[in-house]
């Protein structure tokens, strides 16, 4: 039974990263595209690019998939513990970065409508957002190489 | 998820900020069937609120309201609305309101005290009451501005002071707008800031010596 659960624990961890991105992702990608909704009524031009802004919180699902396909292996008691805790931390890093950008995109849309030529600027703090998460991927890709391969 | 901070995101980004300096414009950034417009995608329960705001502090509206009257509708609305950031802002008005008033009030008529019914909306009123000789009323630590009100209202400067109030309001309203940019908050604030903007563009010289006999002849008439 104990070995039923951690290696439930583990898939669970395998699929986090790929489902919590995937959560932050909608919520970002929805709070920036509302934004973005909202100042096309209240804009002339640059339509495509406010738009384009409020896409950048999908990355991070992209990143969920590539560290889900890394942790990828035959589960087993021995691997599974570490599956989980990889997968769940950065998954979670993935999430708060993608719903935390989404408002950073919102604010930049919100202020580049009104003032078209801080757009560069304005786009600053979500991409410094975007670092956070970048170094959640790289470094769960790193860590996660030392896993041990499970017996199929 | 669509709650709390980011719920009126769309909304607060369809609308053009406000200008730094809102003296010096000539327009509302928005029309106001524009805003009207913006403010239906309000939910039912937040523009319920935001028309209980406005009749408490759009007391053009109800000019024909006596003081007691007043007091009651706003203490009515205070009651029903339940969010304490609100509750604070508009509290900080009416109290404002209520100081330039006494203040007004002891310009004109040093020896008569205001009542307590009428300071019911501050909760300095035994302040205002004690130290009522004081120009400052002795709350100029608590609101270093009284001074400055004090003296347009001893010059007499009263379009000075009008906009030492306006002034006044509009730094405050930008205060308090800190840290809500897209929350049911910010669209209040929104709001009032966009009355101040409406209210200064529709100041006319002409109207309001015309208003000014109205009132004059009307409390003529009711003292007769």
């Amino acid at each position: 039974m104990v070995d039923f659960i951690i290696v439930l624990l583990g898939w669970s961890g395998l699929y986090a990263p790929m489902a919590l991105g995937a959560i932050g992702s909608t919520i970002g990608c929805a709070t920036a595209g509302q934004a973005a909704i909202g100042a096309l009524l209240d804009s002339e031009t640059g339509h495509g690019r406010l738009v384009g802004v409020s896409a950048m919180p999908s990355s991070q699902v992209i990143y969920g998939i590539v560290i889900m396909f890394t942790l990828q292996r035959a589960i087993n008691p021995d691997n599974a513990p570490a599956i989980f805790a990889i997968g769940l931390l950065s998954g979670l890093a993935l999430m708060i970065s993608a719903i935390y950008q989404g408002r950073c995109c919102a604010s930049a849309i919100s202020a580049a409508k009104a003032k078209p030529e801080i757009f560069g600027v304005s786009i600053a703090p979500a991409a410094i957002v975007e670092g956070f998460a970048v170094f959640a991927f790289i470094f769960a890709l790193v860590v996660s190489a030392g896993i041990p391969q499970g017996a199929v | 998820m669509n709650g709390g901070k980011n719920r009126y995101v769309m909304l607060m980004a369809s609308l053009p900020p406000h200008s730094a300096d809102f003296l010096a414009t000539r327009y509302p950034p928005v029309s106001a069937i524009q805003l009207q417009k913006r403010l239906a995608w309000l939910s039912p329960e937040h523009a319920a609120d935001l028309n209980r705001i406005q009749s408490i502090l759009y007391w053009s509206e109800s000019v024909e309201e006596t003081d007691a009257e007043f007091l009651q509708h706003a203490q009515a609305g205070l009651q029903q609305i339940d969010n304490c950031y609100l509750k604070a802002i508009i509290l900080w008005r009416l109290q404002l309101r209520t100081l330039v008033a006494a203040m007004r009030q002891k310009h004109h008529q040093p020896q008569q005290q205001v009542s307590m019914q009428m300071l019911a909306m501050t909760p300095f009123a035994r302040d205002i009451l004690r130290n009522w000789q004081l120009p400052d009323f002795g709350l100029r630590y608590r609101f270093p501005w009284i001074n400055d009100i004090d003296a347009l209202i001893q010059q007499e400067s009263y379009l000075a002071l009008e906009k030492y109030l306006l002034k006044l309001i509009w730094r405050y309203y930008a205060q308090q707008s800190q840290g809500h940019y897209f929350d049911f908050e910010a669209v209040v604030v929104y709001v009032l800031r966009w009355d101040l903007v409406n209210r200064w563009n529709q100041q006319h010289g002409q109207t309001a010596r015309q208003r000014f006999v109205e009132i004059m002849q009307r409390q003529v008439e009711e003292a007769v």
